[in-house]
């Protein structure tokens, strides 16, 4: 009797204290496509904010330098190191999925940023891509009257976030205003650098250029510059996506017409939030990839004060 | 024993005793899993870098090689993508392709007598734009990487236990160059173009075909590694490979292989290879940015130049000294 | 004449131009069985171009060839001479380095192992080494080429005709890079190639040798063969006698030697270069022109970039001006002494540039002033007075200097001196490359230049220009002064011999 009680204490002891270790170490993994932007440091600083004095979290960041093949080497090294989560933001869905599968065979929770990729995991914080485009095209159209030539900077062949923006954005248009053409659409690349290029290609052979969406808000400055330096700054509305500070403040300016707010802190809390709870065994990872999606918020001239300064990335 | 038997020595206590230091340094690096993805990563480029080691013994260059690991990826995927025909089949033609593509090299060059460099420049040019005619798009026109499920690929990209497949393949593969390089006459051929083409030809050496020959090989290893990363990512990119042609010059650099032809084998580049691999992944392990690794690298391959250029000066000062004791013993004559 | 089974090559009426004029014109040559063959001829004399048809590098133009009782026809080329066992040695062409001597032997023709596609490295290496202790050579099949030296190198050469089944050697110049002793070696190997029935061509300026070799000599002078000696008939005066053979005109019978009353601009005294020159003493005078003659490889051209402070030397004293000098090109310059060298085209001329250009860039601190910005102006004055001085045609300051011809090309290399108070002025084979008519130009521009009180040096392997232009001849062979021709007449063949070392005179 006394050798089954004391076994009792002992099991529940050690249950507790293997409870109490399973509270423990939560390592998670942060691995965006480039550590260099604004969206992606906000995601991290929303992150941060969320873990800020929980105890026994750490986070590390990995740069994947804009290159698939990296990003995979750098899975693997989370992966060896036995990481309990990983934030994840896909350079391509495709290339990362073979490294998310194997993860999430070895117990590792992935959570992806934007991108999603082509097997379940465990979850998704996306932004509204594709609702997001539509809701941008619909502004436009109304602000542009339903008529004129809009041209497109696009994001890098692969790159499933702003290839559904763009589908979102014409598909609206085809719809509801079909007055407007697209004269145009090229590959920025995601910078600044080359939207200017790209941009100044579509001022030389379009003498008639009433808008542009540029599918991240990189670009949409870099189209700004452009049409600034060509004069012909006042005739174009510029449209980006993200919503970063430096593009509010523009809009502000009303050098650039609009973009699509998402909250990137937000973002990155959320993330992070589920990867703790997933951790530490408090949410349940399902069968299929739960999606979270954050909504947006189209922000113009009139619209951007809504925005507050602590809200602002 | 001869210099460069010496200097890989030299290279391979060096590398030795990094991996040492490292192990020291940070705990994750003497894991199981840490080498085998260490020992990946070195065979993905070892297996480029075996080509361009011959490529370089016949004092030429590859820059396309980068370009030709993108289209035979392409190659391979839309083969399995479009077709669903059993994945044994796809490996031949991405091979195949990798071969062609050598081939078109070596014929340009040697045929119209162009600069290696040109060729293989423009080659890469022409090759990144391919691969990005015939991705696999969605209905809509836009890329879509596609995503490949195949068992066999999966195996290509994956492990017999630890051991991840493609490393016995690269180490396979590098004996058997060295072998064929050493052993045959085909591959004295391929050192004699290199060191001295005009002397190769009054030996009776066909250069031009010897030539072909390299740059399909290059081709055939640049496929060959193709095959092995889209494997284990089960998927093909436009972007794959760009970039790399930095990681198998340097590899081949550091393991003894010189610009200048005529000289060089795989034990070098194999050695090499490892040691690249090793400084990147243990830059890694430190905590260090990822930004280091260019400026590590770039470090060594100055040090490993100027080592090597000093070596040689010294080399044949003592020779031409040595000469000049021996001319006047053998009494005076000029 | 012996029997037709013994000859292995007859060649009759050959004929070979190279789009213009005739480098040989019917010429006849036979080599015997089992002979050592020296060709001897000036240069020019259609040697090499022979040589060439024989190996298959060229074709001749017409004339018969018979190889071993085989005829050869026209088209006759490398491959065809190679399986004819017609081998060549060149100096360093066909060895490839990195490489051991049994791996460069048996290039192409490794022997495999049984069966399989293999290098049988050891049996390689024992074929290898069995070859050379036949010959009784003093190297190893495992030597590396790159720690042989030059005669080594040679033999290896020779080595890896020898496995091809050679039956004719050809050997040109083969000695210009050895010592002594290896050139002493290099005699034994070919009277053992001889005693094995393998028949030699061998090619030299040096009569010792060719009198030391020969069974028999053709000698080609102009493109034509003149005379084929047997052993008996050979003498080295007779052959330079049969080399030179002009028809002497009054004019060229001789030049008469002056010496210069002067005073010394360059003395030089007991100047040594290990490897290149052995104790050179001499002077030149203001006004005077002085010569140097010699074969191909005995110091020349090494004495002037030597003097004119571009090699360096270990011993001896340089005065120039009076003045102890220690030659530096930069100070070479400044002080008005000139060098004109021998390839212009390498090193006197920058072709893209114009004249103008390239007479400024020689004499940059002429045209400079303050602040040491170049004057446009003073650039062009100084290239319109080099061009009427010199008369260069077409008289453009202008025009890109690699369209001029190679005569007015020279002319601006010179003229990129007159520029500058030329005290003293080396000129490298004046007139290489350059067709007559502009040879008496530089001629005459060379003379006047003396008479203005510059004191001129010249280095000449054209015996007629030589004689004609100095005022005193320098001989040099083999790195040391071997004569000096100071005065009384004298003639190219007295150049010539003493070049070979036949006319040996004790300095006074």
């Amino acid at each position: 009797m006394l050798k089954a009680k004391c076994m009792g204490i002992l099991a529940a002891a050690g249950m507790l204290a293997g409870g109490a270790l399973q509270a423990q170490a939560c390592r998670i993994g942060y691995l965006p496509s480039t550590v260099g932007q604004a969206l992606t440091q906000a995601w991290k600083a929303g992150m941060e904010g969320a873990l800020k004095g929980k105890p026994n979290v750490s986070v590390q960041t990995l740069d994947a330098q804009m290159k698939a093949e990296i990003q995979v080497s750098m899975m693997d090294d989370f992966i060896n190191q036995g990481y309990n989560a990983i934030i994840l933001q896909p350079i391509d869905a495709a290339a990362l999925t073979a490294s998310v599968r194997k993860a999430e065979g070895k117990g590792i929770k992935v959570i992806t940023l934007n991108t999603d990729t082509l097997l379940p995991h465990a979850a998704c914080v996306t932004m509204d891509d594709s609702g997001a485009g539509h809701l941008i095209a619909e502004t436009l159209g109304r602000t542009l009257n339903g008529k004129g030539n809009v041209a497109i900077i696009q994001s890098p062949p692969g790159a499933q976030a702003g290839i559904n923006r763009e589908k979102g954005f014409r598909a609206a248009l085809g719809k509801l205003y079909p007055g407007i053409r697209i004269v145009g659409a090229q590959n920025g690349e995601w910078n600044k650098d080359k939207a200017i290029e790209v941009m100044n290609s579509f001022l030389q052979v379009n003498k008639d250029l009433d808008g542009v969406f540029a599918v991240n808000d990189n670009m949409a400055e870099g189209a700004m510059i452009a049409a600034e330096s060509a004069g012909r700054l006042g005739q174009i509305r510029i449209w980006g996506f993200n919503g970063q500070k430096s593009t509010l403040a523009l809009i502000e300016q009303g050098k650039i017409a609009g973009t699509a707010y998402t909250n990137a802190y937000n973002q990155g809390a959320t993330a992070a939030k589920y990867a703790l709870d997933l951790c530490t065994g408090a949410k349940k990872e399902a069968a299929a990839t739960e999606i979270v999606t954050i909504p947006p918020f189209a922000a113009m001239k009139d619209t951007v004060a809504k925005i507050r300064p602590e809200e602002r990335w | 024993m001869s210099i460069s038997a010496v200097r890989r020595l030299i290279l391979t206590g060096l590398l030795i005793a990094i991996g040492a230091a490292l192990s020291f340094a940070s705990p994750a690096f003497f894991t199981v899993g840490n080498l085998m993805t260490l020992l990946q990563e070195a065979s993905q480029t070892g297996i480029v870098a075996v080509g361009f080691t011959l490529v370089l013994i016949t004092a030429g260059i590859d820059m396309s090689i980068g370009a030709i690991i993108a289209v035979t990826a392409m190659l391979c995927v839309n083969f399995l993508y479009y077709t669903h025909l059993p994945a044994y089949l796809f490996i031949p033609v991405a091979l195949a392709g990798g071969c062609a593509i050598g081939w078109f090299n070596g014929f340009v060059i040697t045929r119209f007598k162009l600069p290696e460099f040109i060729v293989t420049l423009a080659t890469r040019g022409l090759l990144t734009g391919l691969a990005l005619i015939i991705a696999v798009k969605d209905a809509d026109g836009f890329v879509k990487n596609v995503f490949i499920e195949d068992p066999l690929f999966l195996r290509f990209g994956g492990a017999i236990g630890p051991v991840y497949f493609i490393i016995p393949v690269f180490f396979a593969l590098a004996a058997a160059t060295q072998f064929f390089l050493k052993r045959t006459r085909a591959g004295t051929n391929v050192y004699a173009t290199g060191a001295n083409p005009a002397a190769a030809r009054l030996s009776g050496i066909n250069t031009a075909r010897t030539l072909v020959g390299v740059y399909m090989f290059s081709g055939f290893c640049a496929a060959l590694a193709a095959v092995f990363l889209s494997a284990r990512m089960m998927t093909a990119m436009p972007e794959f490979g760009i970039g790399s042609e930095m990681d198998v010059i340097a590899a081949v650099v550091i393991g003894g292989t010189p610009f200048t032809g005529g000289v060089g084998d795989i034990w070098g580049t194999v050695i090499g290879t490892l040691f690249l691999a090793t400084i990147k992944n243990g830059i890694l392990k430190l905590g260090l940015s990822p930004y280091i690794q260019p400026i590590a690298i770039g470090g060594i391959i100055v040090v490993v130049v100027v080592v090597d250029v000093w070596y040689k000066g010294f080399a044949e000062a003592v020779a031409a000294r040595a000469a000049r004791q021996k001319r006047l013993l053998d009494g005076e004559g000029a | 004449m012996n029997g037709m089974n013994d000859d292995l090559l007859l060649c009759a009426g050959i004929d070979k131009s190279y789009n213009g004029p005739q480098v040989l014109s019917g010429v006849d040559f036979s080599l015997r069985r089992g002979e050592i063959h020296s060709l001897v001829g000036e240069n020019g004399a259609g040697k090499s171009t022979l040589v060439k048809i024989l190996t298959g590098v060229t074709q001749r133009d017409r004339g018969s060839m018979v190889f071993d009782g085989r005829e050869i026809p026209l088209e006759h080329g490398r491959t065809a001479a190679q399986a004819l066992g017609i081998a060549v040695i060149y100096q360093e062409l066909s060895l490839i380095h990195g490489m051991t001597v049994a791996q460069n032997i048996f290039l192409t023709r490794e022997p495999l192992l049984p069966g399989l596609r293999l290098i049988d490295r050891g049996k390689m290496n024992r074929m290898a080494q069995e070859l050379i202790d036949r010959y009784g050579f003093r190297l190893r099949a495992t030597d590396v080429i790159d720690g042989l030296s030059i005669g080594q190198r040679q033999t290896v050469e020779i080595l890896k005709a020898l496995s091809g089944k050679a039956s004719l050697m050809i050997m040109d110049e083969p000695t210009s890079s050895l010592t002594a002793a290896e050139s002493a070696q290099l005699f034994e190997i070919i009277r053992l190639l001889k005693a094995r029935g393998i028949t030699v061509l061998y090619i030299s300026h040096r009569m010792e040798e060719v009198y030391q070799l020969s069974d028999r000599v053709t000698v080609l002078r102009d493109g034509r063969k003149v005379a084929v000696l047997e052993r008996e008939q050979i003498s080295p005066a007779e052959i330079i006698r049969l080399m030179i053979g002009r028809s002497l005109t009054g004019r060229e019978s001789g030049n008469r030697m002056v010496r210069s009353s002067g005073e010394p601009v360059l003395e030089v005294e007991g100047l040594c270069a290990e490897g290149r020159l052995v104790d050179i003493t001499f002077q030149v005078r203001r006004g005077e022109v002085l010569g140097f003659g010699g074969l191909v490889g005995s110091g020349r051209t090494e004495l002037m970039r030597t003097i004119y402070g571009i090699d360096p030397f270990q011993a001896g004293r340089i005065r120039y001006l009076g003045k102890p000098y220690v030659p530096s090109v930069a100070r070479s310059i400044a002080g008005g002494y000139g060098f004109v060298p021998e390839e212009r085209r390498l090193q006197g001329i920058m072709g893209g540039l114009s004249i103008t250009g390239n007479i400024g860039i020689a004499n940059l601190d002429a045209s400079s002033g303050r602040f040491g910005l170049v004057s446009g102006g003073k650039e062009l004055d100084h290239a319109r007075q080099a061009i009427t001085l010199l008369n260069v045609k077409p008289a453009d300051p202008d025009i890109p200097v690699g369209n001029l011809s190679g005569g007015n090309q020279q002319k601006v290399v010179v003229g990129k001196w007159l520029i500058r108070d030329l005290k003293l002025l080396i000129v490298d084979e004046p007139t290489v490359g350059i067709d007559i008519g502009a040879k008496e130009e530089m001629y005459q521009t060379l003379r006047r230049l003396a008479d203005s009180g510059v004191a001129v040096i010249i280095v000449s392997s054209d015996l007629a220009e030589l004689t004609r232009l100095s005022d005193r001849i320098l001989v040099l062979r083999k790195g040391r002064i071997v004569r000096e021709f100071a005065e009384g007449t004298v003639t190219e063949e007295d150049v010539l011999m003493a070049s070979s070392g036949i006319l040996q005179e004790v300095p006074p």
